[in-house]
């Protein structure tokens, strides 16, 4: 077996107990083992909009389990070598991810450890008192954070109340992170926490049968819960508006110009629609918009457009760039400037001959790493997919037309709709 | 062609060669782990090299080696990152106190590109001014993202403050006023004496044989020739620092935050592997000490220790942000008490077995793929000696509980101690527009 061949000839493929996905890959080149994973107990599965319940269930999975203490849990964890981590982001808001690392030798450590923090967490009182105090700290953090506050006023304006992808205000977040009860947590897990969505790719020095057999030893006699769908509201038809938030003494703007996004990596247009982005914005020293306000004019350090989410819900198109006060004006209006174009021209040939080959070449050096490869494959399943939509990605996009990706401009780029919203001190 | 290359030295698959006719070091590290490759020219010039007045010469010439060579420039449609991109690589730029360093990793067969790229870029740039005057306000808004983040406002000022006399004293980014400042014929003579392929290493890793890497290499390197004369080296030592140092920066904000910095020796000094295990103790996890003095206990939201690895006497620093509420001298307090015990009583067994784990399995990941290993191979270079990436565990492996304790000892000490504090004054928070206030 080599690096060369494709993945679903190095891939084996296990359909758990319960119904969750397991797939291994053997790369024994470093002694190492990788795993990722997802399970479907995200901020979108949250009642009445409650979504700091699902990121605090997760954040306290590893702070208490049946067998183990928060401490003990972490001495038996670092004692080995081993990371693990469970978390909740309201970019994929239908999951939780997890990863775990460790030397191979470890796998059946790291494997039991993480089944026993998904399925038999106690959710201790004190911890989470404790766990409380730490996030209501995390959110006065990010009261100073322009990237963070600049995005989460962009979600407000294309979204509405109650929706996952709607980053509320922080008064309102410190006022349900205060309010929740540990019954609250237990409930949640309760109901969503089980092996029927779990995904996981384990890729590194590992012998894939026995993967399977650590992990379906640890899943006996699970049922758990899972297999609701969230229940998403109806997003807001939204009219171009500007919003700036002051922050003293951050002299650095962070920007955002974007509107609502209908892209899912499962429709047939995503190629398209990813080429079309990336000849816009792809890179700050190569797209269009990095040519334009970086190269030419230096009025930022960073510029970017990206699909933000496209896994089970759309996230919003957007533009990102740092600026300078003195320069923000110039900086948004040559960006405006610069979509506009694009969208009424479309990009050249050569252009799109260019970030053709760049995302096929991207994709496979990305592929490069174990943990590279662990979050494709478990992307993969999360949305559905076969392990061989990652052999044949790069050979989709080669094969897009300039016709498919101006129809993917049409479709998924407006530039009268877009929303601006920009965090930083104004005043200084 | 290989006979134009003179073996130095081999070690754990790590192979140093040196150009007979240029003396270009190259390492070669065959790594068929995927099919790509990583390629990357480490100069040993970085921020320490630049005189007073010119302080951020080094960042900005990296900025402006992407602006244009001889071969690949935006007058021929060659820029160099759209030749890259365009090959699906991954490639970038860092400047840092001690080296520069370029790197492409990219499809094996996309190799010569990248070759062809740098060894333009080692000789050839423009470095021109119409570059510099676009370029120049690119890196100020990059020092403004600097100083949106308090841990590195205290960063900066904690090498101000420890360094005096040693050009560390500087931020790498260079002083606001040098940036605004400094002219393209600085920077064309900073180019001139620095870039040249005896104060360079290649580094090689991936799906390749090493016959055809250094082909390669000869191919895109061979002809240049060596510097006229020696490198200029800043000889300067810190002085012994005999008392403690404290300042403060003010900003607006809600948290405050601590950075605590001693002296240490540099990053070879036998001394260091121990220094390292002591952050892993202090800091490393929920296990450790700070973690369970100060985070169990909600009193900091995050504690961090580092042991800079550096060509010259370095840092050790710990740094921590402050819960709400929290008084900052109580939170000071419990550093020194914990720092200050480190050398009357040696670590449990279980804190340094911890440790050696930790490290195995970090160093274990450090050499799963290409760009990790160029990356660890950049910075043993930048430090001296490139084996030092690859010595790595069994240099954490002879550290005992008593060198522990002695190096707490010998580095860690009050009048070594500069402490900085970042005081959060009440920002103005409001928003002009439709949305919620943040």
């Amino acid at each position: 077996m080599t690096s060369r061949q494709p993945f679903s000839e190095r891939v084996n493929s296990h359909r758990l107990t319960g119904g969750g996905r397991l797939v291994v890959l053997d790369n024994p080149h470093a002694p190492t083992v990788t795993l990722a994973g997802t399970l479907r107990a995200g901020p979108a599965l949250a009642a009445d909009g409650r979504f700091a319940v699902p990121g605090l269930t997760a954040a306290m999975l590893d702070r208490g389990t049946t067998d183990y203490g928060r401490l003990e849990l972490a001495r038996e964890l670092e004692d080995h070598g081993l990371q693990l981590v469970v978390r909740a982001s309201a970019g994929a808001p239908v999951t939780v991810s997890f990863s775990a690392q460790g030397l191979a030798e470890e796998l059946p450590r790291l494997t039991s450890l993480l089944i026993e923090v998904l399925r038999r967490p106690t959710f201790p009182s004190e911890e989470l008192d404790k766990l409380r105090e730490q996030v209501l700290g995390s959110l006065v953090r990010e009261r100073q954070e322009t990237h963070a506050l600049a995005f989460a006023a962009l979600t407000r304006a294309l979204y509405p109340d109650g929706h996952p992808l709607q980053r509320r205000p922080i008064e309102a977040r410190e006022r349900e992170v205060r309010a929740l009860m540990r019954e609250d947590l237990v409930a949640f897990h309760g109901a969503t926490y089980g092996p029927s969505s779990l995904m996981l790719a384990v890729v590194g020095d590992v012998e894939p049968g026995r993967v399977a057999s650590l992990f379906e030893e640890q899943l006996k006699g699970w049922d758990g819960a899972g297999g609701f769908e969230p229940v998403i509201p109806e997003e807001k038809e939204t009219e171009p508006s500007e919003e700036r938030i002051q922050i003293a003494d951050r002299p650095n703007l962070d920007v955002f110009l974007g509107h609502g996004g209908h892209l899912l990596r499962s429709a047939p247009d995503y190629p398209a629609a990813v080429l079309a982005n990336s000849c816009l914005g792809q890179s700050t020293l190569t797209s269009r918009l990095g040519v334009a306000v970086r190269d030419r004019e230096g009025l930022t350090y960073g510029i970017y457009s990206r699909f933000f989410g496209t896994l089970h819900l759309p996230g919003p198109w957007a533009v990102a760039l740092g600026v300078s006060a003195e320069n923000l004006g110039r900086a948004v209006e040559l960006s405006r400037a610069v979509i506009s174009e694009y969208v009424a021209e479309g990009p050249t040939e050569e252009e799109l001959a260019d970030e053709r080959t760049a995302l096929a070449g991207g994709y496979r050096v990305g592929l490069a790493t174990n943990a590279g490869v662990a979050r494709e494959l478990v992307t993969a399943l999360t949305a559905g997919e076969s392990v061989e939509r990652l052999d044949r990605f790069p050979e989709e996009l080669l094969a897009v037309d300039r016709d498919q990706v101006i129809e993917a401009i049409r479709t998924h780029l407006h530039p009268d709709k877009l929303v601006m919203t920009a965090a930083g001190d104004f005043e200084g | 062609m290989a006979n134009q290359f003179e073996k130095v030295e081999s070690e754990r698959g790590v192979t140093e060669w040196k150009h007979r006719g240029n003396g270009l070091r190259v390492l070669v590290a065959p790594t068929p782990v995927a099919p790509v490759v990583g390629f990357g020219v480490v100069y040993r010039v970085g921020s320490r090299h630049e005189a007073s007045g010119h302080t951020g010469a080094t960042h900005i010439l990296e900025h402006l080696m992407f602006k244009g060579t001889q071969r690949y420039n935006s007058e021929r449609g060659t820029e160099i990152a759209r030749q890259l991109h365009r090959v699906g690589a991954a490639f970038n730029a860092t400047t840092w106190l001690d080296r520069t360093n370029y790197y492409e990793i990219l499809p094996v067969d996309c190799l010569p590109l990248a070759i062809d790229i740098e060894s333009d870029r080692m000789r050839g740039a423009l470095v021109r001014d119409s570059d510099l005057d676009s370029e120049r306000t690119v890196v100020l808004n990059e020092l403004d993202s600097g100083e949106n983040d308090p841990f590195e406002l205290l960063m900066k000022s904690s090498f101000a403050h420890a360094f005096i006399e040693h050009t560390y004293h500087h931020p790498t980014i260079g002083w606001r006023g040098d940036v605004e400042q400094i002219d393209g014929e600085v920077l064309r003579r900073f180019y001139d004496t620095y870039y040249h392929p005896d104060n360079a290493t290649v580094i090689v890793v991936g799906d390749i044989d090493e016959e055809t890497a250094l082909e390669e290499v000869e191919r895109g390197f061979g002809a240049l020739r060596p510097a006229p004369g020696p490198f200029p080296a800043p000889t300067i030592r810190e002085g012994v620092q005999r008392g403690e140092r404290r300042f403060e920066v003010h900003r607006a904000g809600e948290l405050g935050a601590l950075a605590l910095t001693w002296h240490i020796p540099e990053g070879l000094h036998a001394d260091l592997p121990a220094l390292s295990v002591l952050t892993q103790i202090l800091s490393d996890g929920v296990t450790s000490r700070l973690h369970q003095r100060l985070v169990e206990t909600n009193r900091c939201l995050g504690v961090h220790a580092f042991a800079m690895e550096l060509h010259d006497p370095g840092v050790f620093q710990i740094f921590a942000t402050i819960a709400p509420g929290v008084d900052p001298a109580e939170v000071e307090g419990e550093i020194r008490s914990e720092v200050g015990a480190l050398p009357s009583a040696p670590p449990r067994d279980d804190e340094v077995s911890r440790a050696l784990a930790q490290t195995r399995t970090d160093l274990a990941f450090h050499h799963e793929s290409p760009g990790q290993i160029m990356t660890g191979l950049t910075e043993a270079v930048a430090m001296g000696d490139w084996r030092r990436f690859l010595r790595e565990l069994e240099l954490v492996e002879a550290v005992s509980a008593n060198d522990l304790q002695r190096v707490a000892a010998s580095h860690l000490g009050d009048h070594n101690l500069t402490v900085g504090r970042f005081v959060p004054e009440n920002g103005d928070v409001s928003t002009d527009g439709s949305g919620d206030a943040a």
